[in-house]
């Protein structure tokens, strides 16, 4: 897929875990592995908007397109 | 409140649909059953005769003076046996052929139907989605058989009495067209939950 999640590398910036990350925005750490590994299809801006305000990032900053 | 209510319905949908499932089992294994024995009764049970519509026929096993088992009975269509004269057919293989053809048959196919829809409620009541592979396929099955039936199923009993009941060989093609009708809904609905899967995929990978 083009479109890349860079959630972990935020994560690291951040010194955040993932769980506690999933406890932050209120999504099972199951499902913010699935986002972070890149499993899923879609993303909502609801949860977009909840991890963004948790890191104190802008969307771009997690999502980046990469040419095929 | 408005969810228990729907729980219910579907639970006692489930325990009807289980109740006719087991039911046509029954009927289906009797009906196996009364075949099995049908060439060891005498002729005189047998009661086969020229009606409005075709052959009438029924099984009454007599059990004592006045008395009797009635085991099976049916119609061959006119179409079928139409020009065969009495003495030149068959009786037991016809009524044989026919019981199976036109009642075993359509019997197996509503059970498998049944079975499916089964388990289709079992895993609603479990809260399971009914958007599932595996009702797409069984669903699809279904239907290919229903359509089959309908098209070829009266096909298929002139052949088997031509060979098994009479020296006389006759084809007919007559379509069932309620069943066509059953079967092209059915390949339609399919499409329909082919959708919803689609959507329920879709929905399962957005978080």
């Amino acid at each position: 897929m083009a479109i890349i999640i860079r959630l972990d590398r935020i994560l690291a910036d951040r010194k955040m875990k993932l769980n506690e990350l999933a406890r932050l925005i209120d999504l099972s750490p199951v499902n913010l592995s699935n986002i972070k590994t890149g499993k899923i299809k879609a993303i909502r801006f609801s949860t977009l908007d909840a991890i963004c305000k948790t890191l104190e990032c802008q969307p771009g900053e997690i999502l980046e397109y990469v040419e095929d | 409140m408005k969810s228990k209510t729907g729980c219910k319905n579907i639970s006692n949908l489930h325990s009807l649909i289980r109740f006719f499932y087991y039911a046509s089992i029954v009927f289906a294994a009797s009906g196996l059953i009364a075949l099995v024995f049908i060439f060891s009764i005498p002729y005189s049970a047998i009661s086969f005769e020229k009606g409005i519509r075709g052959w009438v026929y029924s099984v009454n096993m007599p059990l004592g003076i006045g008395s009797a088992f009635f085991m099976i009975s049916g119609e061959i269509p006119k179409n079928i046996l139409h020009f065969i004269p009495l003495d030149m057919i068959n009786i037991r293989a016809a009524i044989v052929v026919d019981f199976l053809i036109s009642h075993i048959v359509p019997f197996i196919i509503v059970i498998i139907g049944l079975r499916e829809i089964g388990n289709l409620t079992s895993d609603m009541l479990n809260k399971k989605s009914p958007f599932q592979a595996k009702y797409l396929k069984s669903l699809r099955k279904i239907s290919y058989i229903v359509l089959l039936y309908s098209t070829l199923g009266n096909t298929l009993l002139c052949i088997l009495i031509s060979i098994f009941a009479a020296d006389y060989f006759s084809v007919t093609v007559v379509f069932s067209w309620i069943g066509v009708l059953i079967g092209v809904l059915g390949y339609i609905f399919s499409d329909i939950t082919e959708y919803g899967l689609f959507l329920q995929d879709e929905y399962d990978t957005t978080l």
